[in-house]
């Protein structure tokens, strides 16, 4: 095994300890959570605003064909609720756009 | 006891059929970023989380950027904190030997199916954890066969490969969002996400961006709440 192998291991095993945590800790602290209002509101609003800051730079580097298909998507998973559906609409504009434009 | 796992198995296979098709992507880019089938199949048992996973395999490259993944993973399951307070009144009786054992399996999607049917009758944490069976069995089927037929596509970029997980998380930040509420920090996360993926190196954009309209929607929160008092 390599060094590459020993790390990526490492940190596949740290992800899981972290995550099991936050899921048992959560059950554990209970109800002791909700009863700070601020930090409840931050742990809610964190899945969006993380995954907006992930997608944001990307968009941007694809260009106007990348915005295209990323507002298609987020309009389409919104009024139909299915992350499926919009997947393949987004897509199709991607490939659309970097195979015959 | 028995009967409730069976119950909470089969009220997921709907949604665990959805997690396929997700989990079919993941494999599919797992195999082009280079992440090989065991690492996959660790990542799959031991951290069991679809987005947490999405990100690592993005973000996957030599070097690893070891610290910038922990925090992402850490950021991005931090919602597991609220979901396992949720489930208290559910646990409810149960020994300390059973919750931190059943509490691995816990997904959104069967942690969902649990909380609506938690309001219709009584059941025990063996609904959720067949929930969690039942799933973590989809995903280790798919994402694995995504990964071993992953090599059928021969031209990633063309396929636009890399574009897949921008789309699912678009379409992931689309069901995010609530309202007006969601504006103002959501305009804020994305332009510090941008300025740091421009000024600052490494994967620090995600963790900075997402903290920083996490907080505004916080501070938002507080004041309006303010208000209204």
């Amino acid at each position: 095994m390599n060094d590459f192998d020993m790390l990526a291991i490492t940190l596949i095993i740290l992800a899981g300890v972290i995550t099991y945590s936050l899921r048992f800790g959560g059950l554990l602290v209970g109800n002791m959570l909700s009863k700070h209002k601020f930090i409840e509101n931050l742990i809610k609003a964190l899945p969006g605003t993380l995954l907006l800051s992930f997608i944001v730079p990307s968009i941007v580097s694809e260009g106007v064909s990348g915005a295209i298909s990323a507002l298609a998507a987020g309009l389409i998973a919104k009024k139909t609720n299915n992350v499926l559906i919009a997947l393949v609409a987004g897509m199709a504009i991607i490939i659309l756009f970097r195979n015959f434009l | 006891m028995k009967s409730n796992f069976i119950k909470g198995f089969s009220a997921t296979i709907p949604v665990a059929l959805s997690v396929c098709a997700y989990g079919l992507v993941l494999g599919v880019l797992a195999y082009s970023k280079g992440v090989t089938f065991i690492e996959l199949l660790l990542m799959d048992v031991i951290t069991f989380a679809g987005s947490a996973q999405l990100l690592m395999v993005e973000l996957w490259k030599d070097p690893l950027p070891f610290t910038e993944m922990l925090f992402a993973v850490f950021a991005i399951n931090l919602r597991y904190l609220l979901i396992g307070a949720s489930l208290t009144p559910l646990f409810k009786g149960s020994s300390l030997f059973e919750k931190a054992a059943l509490m691995h399996l816990v997904a959104d999607e069967n942690w969902a199916v649990t909380m609506a049917r938690l309001k219709k009758e009584k059941i025990n944490p063996y609904f959720l954890f067949g929930g969690g069976i039942c799933l973590v069995i989809c995903w280790l089927i798919s994402t694995l066969a995504g990964h071993t037929f992953g090599f059928i596509i021969s031209d990633p970029y063309s396929a636009g490969l890399d574009f897949v997980i921008i789309i699912i998380f678009t379409a992931l930040v689309a069901s995010f969002y609530d309202g007006k509420d969601s504006v103002l920090p959501w305009v804020v996360a994305a332009i510090f996400a941008y300025l740091s993926f421009v000024f600052i190196p490494g994967k620090w954009y995600i963790v900075i961006g997402g903290i920083t309209g996490a907080l505004i929607y916080s501070i938002q929160k507080h004041f309006r709440g303010v208000e209204s008092e």
